[in-house]
This record gives C-alpha cells, structure tokens and sequence, in this order.
C-alpha cells in the first residue's frame, strides 16, 4: 500500500468514526428530547388531570363501588370465614367513602367502564375481576424469583412479621407467611381503588398553602388513615382465613 | 337615505341603554323572566293536552315591564312600528301594541347581537300566535284524546308536529331557532326584515294548523285538507281517539306559583329580603343540609359566607341567581315548601353538570359573590378563582343552598 493509499484509508476511517460518533450524538440528543418531552408530558398531563377532577358525586361513587363488588366476590369465594371478611371490608368501604367526601373529589373508575358495570352481567364482571387479581398476583408476586421478592418486600413484611410473633405469639416462619400475604393483599386491594390523580389531589391539599385555611386538614388526615388501616386490617383478615 | 322609525326608535334605546346601567343585562332578564313564566304554566298542561293546549300570553305584564324599560311609550312604538311596515288599517297586527313591542325588543335584539333575546321575543310572539290560532280553530273545546289520535295517525313523517311532544317544545326546540337562523343576520343589516319575520311568525304555526287549501268551486268556500284543524275533525267525525292516562298527582300548592307574574315576583321578594337581612337566621332542616354538604370544610368559613352575602353590592348578583334557580326549578316550583325541595336544588342544580343554565349560576354568579366575600374576609395565597373544582364545589353549594333558604323563606312564609 502506498503512503497516499494510506493516508487516504486513514482519513476513511477517520471519516466513518466521525460520522459514527456524530450519529451517536444526535441519537443520544434525540433519546434525550424524547425523554425530557415525555416527562414535560406526563407532567402536564397529571396536572391537566388532577385539574379537571370533579367534586364528589354520589352517583360516581355508587358505581366504583359496584366496580369494586366484582373484586371482593372473588376474594369472597377464597377465603374460608365470608361473614369476618364481609364485615371488614364494609368498614373498609365506609371509611373510603368517607375519605372521598372529605377530600370532595368523585373516585376514578380505573379497571371497569361506566358501560361494563352498568351493562355486563355480573358473572362477565366478577371473571374479568378474578382476571385483574390473577394478573396482579403474577406480576407482583409468582412472576418475582425470590431474591427480587424479598427485595420488593423485606421493610414491610419484616416489620409486620414481628408484630405478628409479638401480637398472636407464632412462629417465625408462620409470621412471615401471613405478613407476606397481608402485604400482597393489601397492595392488591389499593391497586383496586387506586387513582393517581385522586392521590395526587390529596397530596396537593397536604402541601398546599392555603388548602388549611379554608378546609379541615386534620379530618382530611384523619380519614385517609383511618381508610389506610381499614384497608390494612381487611387484608390482614383475609390473609388469616385465605 | 332617510333611516326609517324602526330605527329612530332603536336609536332611543341606545341611548337609554348607554346612559342606564346594566340595560341589556336586566332587559335580558326581564325577557326571560316572562318567557320562563309562560313555560313554567305551559309545562303543567302540555303532558295532559298535547296539541290541545294553549299558552298564557302575558300580555299586561310584559306592556307594563318592557316599554318603559326600553324608555319608550307604548303609542310611540306603535306608530313608529306601524309606519315602518306600512301596515294596512285592516292588517292583522293593527294596533296590537304587544307584538308591535315584541317585534322592536327583537330588532333590538338583532341590532346589540343578542340572540338569547330575540329568541325570547320570537318565542313570545309564537306562543301569542299559536294561541290565537288554537282558539279560533277550537271555538269551544279540544279534545286531547282525539288529538293524540291525530298526532299518532299523522300522513306524513315530514310533518313537524310528529317529532315533539307538545307545541311547548316544538315552539322552543324548532320554530324559534329555525326563525333565528333564517332571519337574524338579515336583521342585522335591515331592521325592516322584522316585518317578514313577524309574517312569518304567524304563517309557520297557521301552516301546521291548515295546508293544502281548495277552494269548492260549486259553493266558492274555502277548505283546507291537512294540517291539524283537518285531521282533527276527520278523527272527529269518526270518532277516533286515544285514551291518555291523567296523572293523578294533583299538583297541590300549585296555584300560589301558576301566576304569569309570581316568578318574576318571587325574585323580586327574595332580593328584597336577602339584601335588607342584617343577621340572617338558618333552620335546623338547613343546618342538617349544610353539614352534609360541607363534610370537610372549616366550619368558620362557611359561617361566614352565610351571613356576608346579605348586602346590597350583590343585589344583582343575587337577582340573577334567584331567577336562574327559579327557572330551572321550574318544574319543581310546588315542592318548594315541602321536603324535597333541597335534594331537589342537589340533584337539579348543585351537582348538576353539562347544564349551561347552572353553569351560569356556579361560574358568572356564585363564583363571583364568594370571591368578593373571601377577599374581604380572608387572606389566601391563592385567589379563589384559580381553586381547583372540587375546592370550590363545596362553597358554592354552600351560597346556592342559602339562596334557595331564603327562596324557600319567601314563598312558603310571606305567601303561605
């Protein structure tokens, strides 16, 4: 090869991993854009959303419940004492009605159409639930190896295992078992019920500055823990009798 | 060009709405307040009669309001009118002062680009026009049961009336925005297209009352094959009829607010107290009302609210409120003094949505009264206006209850 061949494969190859690394550059840019626009978007979209949340309407209400019902028949059919469980998860449904006129925003109807509660027949509903449980129980538990299971779970079943031993004085490993249900459960069950932009308009009163001023936040507090405790003591329940 | 009276006269309306405040505003009120009443007592007979009914015109009512609103008496709009139609001596709108009046308040209308108002003047003009009509055809009586007969048996699915209920809804939901649509532009730029609309008024109701006229050639008299009036009493002759079943709920109470004049009378007396009122007083039945509204919101606040808007500044902001409220009770205005009034401003007015006529009540009236309260009362890092919905929803509950108290105090304690 002579020297201008060379010095021309030379500056080929120069060529190509300029035009490489610019490639990368604009690739990289764009990946940026796209991202910074999806968050921009997904932001604004949030706001927009939490914007147009409407006031509390009972008849809103009546059918995410309905919706709910399809949940709580197939984890009726699951559990062994119906009467303990029926009993806690009516609780559990006064306090998150409660919750929801306090905070005076309409629920959000997250898994079920208008249509489909209103109009389906209730088997087609409680099978579509019983799907909706099955595919969150996959995802988030029988899908994870153990090692991921107990990083998603260790700080909160730890905790509760050792109320367990403490409060009912089982075994370790009997603790453990029925803290893990109690956990999955409970994250299913708020799954169920949970909006984002309901949560995020209970955020926005807790950090809002004048929110306080013109509402009683210590009874918005008040009946969002009371619901969180009611949706912890169902779980619980159900964990015991599953 | 010389301008013609019609627009004399509208000149002296501008005038006087330039130098009154708030003109158009309160003939705009004025307007509806006499339609809403009209359709208020309409709405009792049209699901008994059908096309059997008829309306109320409120004739002496609306002369005494309207003309000297638009600073106008009733001879000067009658020779002004009547000069720029060059009417007849024996035309048929001769000397009626009332759609004389009506037919300037629309070219008015058509002139401030108002159409809500010249819709309340066609409408007007055709429940006046529809009941003439029905009384000239039907001497003596009408029956409903052969009417539905008619209605049900109609040749031909073209036919308007076939598609509404009562004349009620086919003036408000066909008639009236079919007339706008023709002739309010054209109106616009020539105010003696009011002539041709006026005509036309009256032609579109005679048209569903008598078509397809023949002329008997032996006895030279007129008739007419279709249309109500022909069908009617072929169904007649034939003794052919539709049983309708009557309701049975005899509207008790109803006669304190089937006065043409008694809504617009109502807002009157409810401004009236609400602005006098320096301590105001609340029941236990609206206490209970207010706590379930206002589950979550500070007590302190909503006390003040219920006492700071008695007071004059908001006289017209109140007005309004009471009207809309009125009106869109109107179906409702016997329960007033009973128990289901409340659950029935709820279900009608305060979670009411998609509704333009409580939209206006929430947003443009109640929206206004609490944010002037709140700045003088509280300091808010965030103004009101920009509060979310649901933060407002509470408060304006709160100001349309008390508004729909004191309408309640009104007409079930000074009117017994």
């Amino acid at each position: 090869m002579s020297s201008l061949d060379f010095n021309l494969a030379l500056s080929q190859d120069e060529s190509v991993s300029a035009a490489a690394s610019a490639l990368e550059r604009i690739r990289s840019k764009r990946t940026q854009q796209k991202v910074l626009t999806e968050n921009v978007d997904s932001a604004s979209n949030a706001k927009r959303k939490r914007d147009l949340i409407e006031e509390f309407s009972e008849t809103v209400m009546d059918t995410k419940l309905k919706s709910d019902a399809f949940f709580y028949e197939t984890l009726l059919k699951k559990v062994e004492n119906t009467d303990e469980v029926s009993a806690a998860i009516s609780e559990m449904v006064e306090s998150q009605i409660h919750f929801y006129k306090v905070l005076n925003v309409s629920p959000v109807l997250n898994h079920f159409s208008e249509h489909e509660v209103l109009n389906n027949s209730s088997s087609t509903n409680i099978s579509k639930g019983s799907t909706i449980i099955e595919s969150f129980l996959r995802t988030n538990l029988f899908a994870l190896s153990a090692a991921k299971r107990e990083e998603k779970y260790k700080d909160l079943v730890v905790p509760l295992a050792e109320s367990f031993v403490d409060e009912y004085s089982v075994d370790t490993e009997v603790a453990v078992d029925l803290a893990y249900k109690t956990t999955v459960i409970e994250n299913l069950i708020k799954h169920l019920h949970s909006s984002v932009y309901v949560n995020l308009y209970y955020e926005d009163c807790l950090s809002s500055d004048y929110y306080k001023d013109f509402f009683d936040l210590d009874m918005l507090k008040e009946s969002y823990t009371k619901y969180c405790t009611d949706v912890h003591n169902t779980a619980q329940i159900i964990a015991l009798t599953i | 060009m010389s301008r013609n009276p019609i627009d004399d006269l509208l000149l002296k309306i501008s005038d006087k709405a330039s130098n009154s405040k708030n003109f158009n505003r309160k003939l705009n009120i004025e307007m509806r307040n006499i339609v809403s009443n009209v359709t208020n007592i309409a709405n009792k007979s049209a699901s008994v009669k059908g096309y059997c009914m008829s309306f109320i015109v409120p004739r002496s009512e609306f002369l005494k309001l309207i003309p000297p609103l638009l600073g106008l008496s009733e001879a000067e709009i009658k020779v002004g009118m009547e000069t720029a139609w060059e009417q007849p001596a024996n035309a048929r709108v001769k000397g009626s002062s009332y759609i004389l009046t009506l037919a300037l308040v629309y070219n008015y209308a058509a002139m401030i680009n108002d159409k809500a108002l010249a819709s309340y003047a066609i409408q007007l003009l055709l429940f006046r026009n529809w009941t003439a009509i029905h009384k000239k055809t039907w001497k003596l009586e009408c029956n409903p049961e052969i009417m539905s007969y008619v209605i049900a048996h109609i040749p031909s699915k073209q036919y308007t009336v076939s598609k509404y209920s009562n004349p009620l809804q086919l003036i408000e939901k066909h008639l009236t925005p079919g007339i706008i649509k023709k002739y309010f532009e054209a109106t616009k730029r020539d105010s003696l297209i009011s002539k041709r609309v006026n005509d036309q008024v009256y032609s579109r109701v005679f048209a569903l009352f008598y078509k397809n006229n023949t002329v008997d050639l032996k006895t030279n008299t007129k008739s007419h094959k279709a249309g109500l009036a022909a069908w009617y009493y072929d169904a007649h002759k034939n003794n052919k009829r539709i049983k309708i079943a009557t309701s049975s709920d005899a509207e008790s109470g109803i006669e304190d607010f089937t006065s043409v004049h008694s809504t617009v009378e109502i807002t009157k007396d409810v401004t009236r107290l609400i602005i006098s009122t320096f301590d105001p007083e609340y029941d236990k039945e609206f206490d209970a009302v207010i706590k379930a509204t206002t589950i979550g919101v500070k007590q302190t606040i909503v006390d003040t609210l219920l006492k700071a808007f008695y007071k004059p500044k908001y006289k017209n902001l109140i007005e309004d409120m009471v009207s809309l409220i009125l009106t869109r009770m109107n179906q409702h205005l016997n329960k007033i003094c009973t128990s289901e009034f409340y659950p029935l401003v709820r279900s009608r007015i305060v979670v009411s949505k998609n509704n333009m006529l409580v939209s206006k009540i929430k947003t443009d009236l109640a929206d206004k009264i609490i944010s002037d309260i709140f700045k003088e009362n509280f300091t808010s890092k965030l103004p009101y206006e920009k509060w979310s919905l649901p933060r407002k929803a509470s408060y304006r509950a709160v100001l349309i209850y008390a508004v729909a108290y004191n309408i309640r105090q009104v007409v079930c304690n000074t009117r017994g």
